[in-house]
């Protein structure tokens, strides 16, 4: 079986040199240029790593003006893809912590109440693709928010794993452990449904 | 039993319907809305912060240990003393007054002063202290009470905001201004030394009570080069001025956004109020260690000029950098913080002083990178009994190292602190005894030493063949490898492949499973050097190439390129087939599967002309 290759838009657009360097001197109007050809694809990204659980929408809105605002400090504007893109993923991660202090669920019951449905499921005779998803998003949705954002980034961006660690402010070799474990943890949760 | 195959597709089309979700139709207008009203800013950090990311805490963790012991030793008495003259001529320093300490007892403290009078008082100048307290001194409080109270100008009138908290008997102030007579009393602008950095003016005393008196920086009249790290910022600035120091650091680390709980876009302010420093370099702080003779000794930070940065950067996080800096930099004349609209946010003196109190890097000597060992290598053991972890700073396995035993050294380093850790195994033991080694980085005690191999060509498949599966993997890591070899496909041997040199390693006789079944099982298909053959090494066909013809059914003679180390180790595991218990750590089987010729592309008979053939298999 040949792997699935699904194209994802890209967060990173090649960049408008022009625009970036007026927007970095203040213009309003060069920086809506940046944002019109980067906003789908952070939302992609941002409910890619929240799902249903926080709004993506507000990620994307504060990275989006964290940028702007941080821009004048940013020397290379050629890494600023790279640059919102950490942005974004962070505060990906601190809605998910918000999301998660707000509720005051518990992580590990998160997983165990996960895998327990998991189970039962598995002594269901068929399960149909829909509910198999289901069950992979709730294991997917108990992950730690930063082994989300590797996942995701991994493989529904096809990132490299540098520009990975590099979002996540990791080694590489712990990036590819962390990927390692989350895909093993949803791989025992497909195995639980069959 | 669901395959890694499956499990790729699955997350894959999760997470597309995750992300496709629809946008909001509001996002983009309300966010542009945000932005124009929102100001531009730069952000900054205050000096001596400690780095907010775990792996500056734990670094910090590190430092702090290895300083301790380095007390415990006795060893840190510094040598190597750089002479300066005792004081900058720009910032003279007052002689410390030290009247008595009960000069005041009688006094009824005061609950805070300066107190706001209800009746005025008479503008008639007050008794003037013993002695002027001098710029750029430095005062303590000697007031009793609840403390001493600062405000943002001289004097106690409705344009003179009080400023909290109030500073206690004791506080040690940096004098930048005054005296100012008002109210009856002389002012003093200052800036507290303590955490909270109070900045603003205070009264000397009144009616012959003095509230506040001349005191000695704690430095000495050298400056050496723990200075930086051991002396307090404001002594630093009264003792030194502008004289520049070299010290040695490691640790360099870029700031960059909090990252943390939140962004910090207005320095010096304590708000997330959005502003800019200028000049804006002046608000790049970087953080690194202090090395006192090359051990960690304290945390710091400074600011890089530009142009002082010529060097090649760092390579790793224990890599030495030798910095000459200073405080008290010309250009913090001009040092302003302004909000979006180009208003002060913070009184000028207050961003100037500021800057001058910051650590300015004017030039840097990068030394030379040293990379503990290379990945992939071979290395030898230098300890005795070195225990293995299961992960980067977990826990030991229980397995030890005899000294001088060979491993492969697969992963690293992973730092935490100054300490690199690599994911070894033996080369010598039985599979599953894979795991983590810390190698201490900068102290120049070393767990393991790199092994040279007399690495062949890749195109000399006979001298590849030669070597062991570990060597092969030192030498050509990853690198794609083109060589002219004899293909022949035996019949697959269900005793090979990762479960069953599971087997015939540990005489284990439990049911095996091992994934993916493209990387771990006997391919059955066998590489030997056309003009000498040999024993040949088993290869298998990356499946991700093609599909599944063209594969020559007879031993052909053929160019094939491939390499060691396939991305899809990572997905290696071994499993028992009824419990799906590990048998060996994922680590040990991601070795193993490293060790694996993965061929890409064949092309029929040796020459660059050769028709391709796909290489492929069904997984």
């Amino acid at each position: 079986m040949q792997p699935v290759t699904v194209k994802v838009t890209e967060v990173v657009a090649p960049n408008d040199a022009r625009d970036l360097r007026a927007a970095r001197a203040g213009d309003p109007a060069a920086f809506e240029a940046i944002v019109a050809t980067r906003i789908t694809g952070a939302f992609r990204l941002a409910a890619a790593i929240l799902g249903r659980g926080a709004d993506p929408a507000d990620a994307v809105q504060n990275a989006l003006v964290a940028a702007w605002r941080e821009l004048p400090r940013l020397r290379e504007l050629d890494r600023f893809d790279a640059w919102f893109h950490r942005i974004l993923v962070n505060e990906c991660r601190m809605q998910v912590r918000r999301t998660s202090r707000s509720r005051e669920v518990n992580a590990g019951d998160a997983v165990n109440s996960s895998w327990d449905q998991l189970d039962d499921l598995a002594q269901a005779t068929t399960l149909d693709r829909i509910e198999v998803l289901d069950m992979l998003e709730g294991a997917f949705q108990a992950l730690d928010p930063d082994d989300r954002a590797m996942v995701v980034m991994h493989h529904l961006q096809d990132r490299p794993l540098a520009e990975i660690a590099e979002a996540m402010h990791m080694p590489v070799g712990t990036v590819k452990w962390r990927l390692h474990e989350a895909r093993q943890a949803l791989q025992r949760a497909l195995e639980a449904v069959g | 039993m669901t395959t890694p195959d499956r499990t790729e597709e699955l997350v894959r089309a999760m997470l597309e319907r995750r992300a496709s979700q629809p946008m909001p139709g509001w996002l983009f207008d309300q966010t542009m809305h945000a932005i124009v009203v929102a100001p531009q800013a730069r952000t900054s950090r205050s000096p001596w912060r400690v780095p907010p990311s775990t792996a500056g805490r734990l670094a910090l963790v590190a430092t702090l240990a290895l300083l301790l012991t380095l007390l415990a030793a006795g060893a840190l008495l510094a040598a190597g003393v750089i002479h300066l003259p005792p004081a900058p001529p720009r910032f003279p320093v007052a002689v410390a007054v030290a009247p008595s300490p009960s000069a005041s007892v009688d006094v009824e403290p005061p609950s805070e002063v300066p107190l706001e009078s209800a009746t005025p008082t008479p503008l008639v100048t007050a008794k003037p202290p013993p002695k002027a307290l001098a710029v750029d001194s430095l005062a303590v409080v000697t007031a009793a009470g609840d403390g001493l109270r600062v405000r943002s100008a001289p004097g106690t009138g409705s344009g003179s905001k009080k400023l909290s908290p109030l500073l206690p008997k004791g506080t040690r102030m940096l004098v930048v201004d005054g005296p100012v007579a008002a109210d009856g009393m002389d002012w003093y602008e200052v800036k507290a030394s303590d955490e909270e950095g109070l900045f603003g003016w205070v009264s000397s005393g009144r009616n012959g009570e003095q509230w506040i008196k001349q005191t000695s920086p704690k430095c000495s009249e050298t400056l050496d080069e723990t200075a930086p790290w051991k002396v307090p910022a404001v002594d630093f600035l009264v003792c030194y001025g502008d004289a520049p120091v070299t010290v040695r650091a490691t640790g360099w680390q870029e700031g960059g956004l909090d990252t943390g709980e939140g962004y910090v876009f207005c320095p010096w302010t304590g708000e997330n109020e959005y502003c800019a420093l200028e000049p804006d370099w002046l608000a790049t702080d970087m953080y690194f260690t202090y090395t006192d003779k090359g051990v960690p000794a304290g945390e710091g930070s400074a600011v890089v000029a530009p142009g002082a940065d010529a060097g090649p950067g760092i390579g790793s996080p224990a890599q030495g950098v030798k910095l000459t800096l200073a405080m008290d930099a010309p250009e913090a004349a001009g040092c302003r913080v302004r909000n979006g609209r180009g208003r002060d946010v913070i009184a000028p003196e207050a961003a100037i002083l500021a800057c001058r109190l910051t650590f300015v890097v004017r030039e840097m000597e990068w030394e030379p990178t040293d990379p503990l060992l290379d990945v992939p290598s071979i290395a030898t053991v230098n300890e005795d009994g070195l225990a293995v972890w299961d992960e980067v700073g977990g826990s030991p396995t229980g397995q030890t190292l005899p000294v001088g035993s060979s491993v492969l050294v697969v992963e690293g380093p992973e730092w935490v602190g100054l300490v690199g850790w690599y994911l070894v195994a033996p080369t010598d033991a039985p599979m599953g005894s894979a795991g983590w080694i810390p190698v201490v980085g900068t102290d120049g005690e070393r767990t393991l030493a790199p092994v040279a191999i007399d690495c062949p060509s890749g195109t000399d498949w006979a001298a590849v063949e030669a070597l062991t599966p570990a060597e092969r993997l030192a030498c050509f890591g990853a690198s794609d490898i083109t060589a002219d070899v004899l293909l022949t496909q035996e019949p697959v041997d269900p005793a090979r492949g990762l479960c069953g040199d599971f087997a015939a390693s540990t005489g284990s006789d439990r049911p095996c499973v091992a994934l993916p079944g493209w990387l771990t099982t006997d391919s059955g298909i066998v590489a030997t050097d056309p003009s000498r053959p040999g024993a040949g090494i088993e290869i298998r066909l990356n499946p991700w190439q093609s599909g599944n013809d063209g594969f020559p059914p007879e031993p052909t003679v053929v160019r094939v390129t491939g390499s060691f180390a396939n991305e899809g180790s990572w997905e290696c595991s071994l499993r028992d087939a009824v419990t799906n218990e590990r048998l060996i750590p994922d680590a040990a089987a991601y070795i193993a599967c490293k060790q694996v010729f993965v061929v890409n592309e064949i092309r029929e008979g040796p020459g660059p002309t050769g028709t391709p053939v796909p290489a492929t298999a069904s997984p």
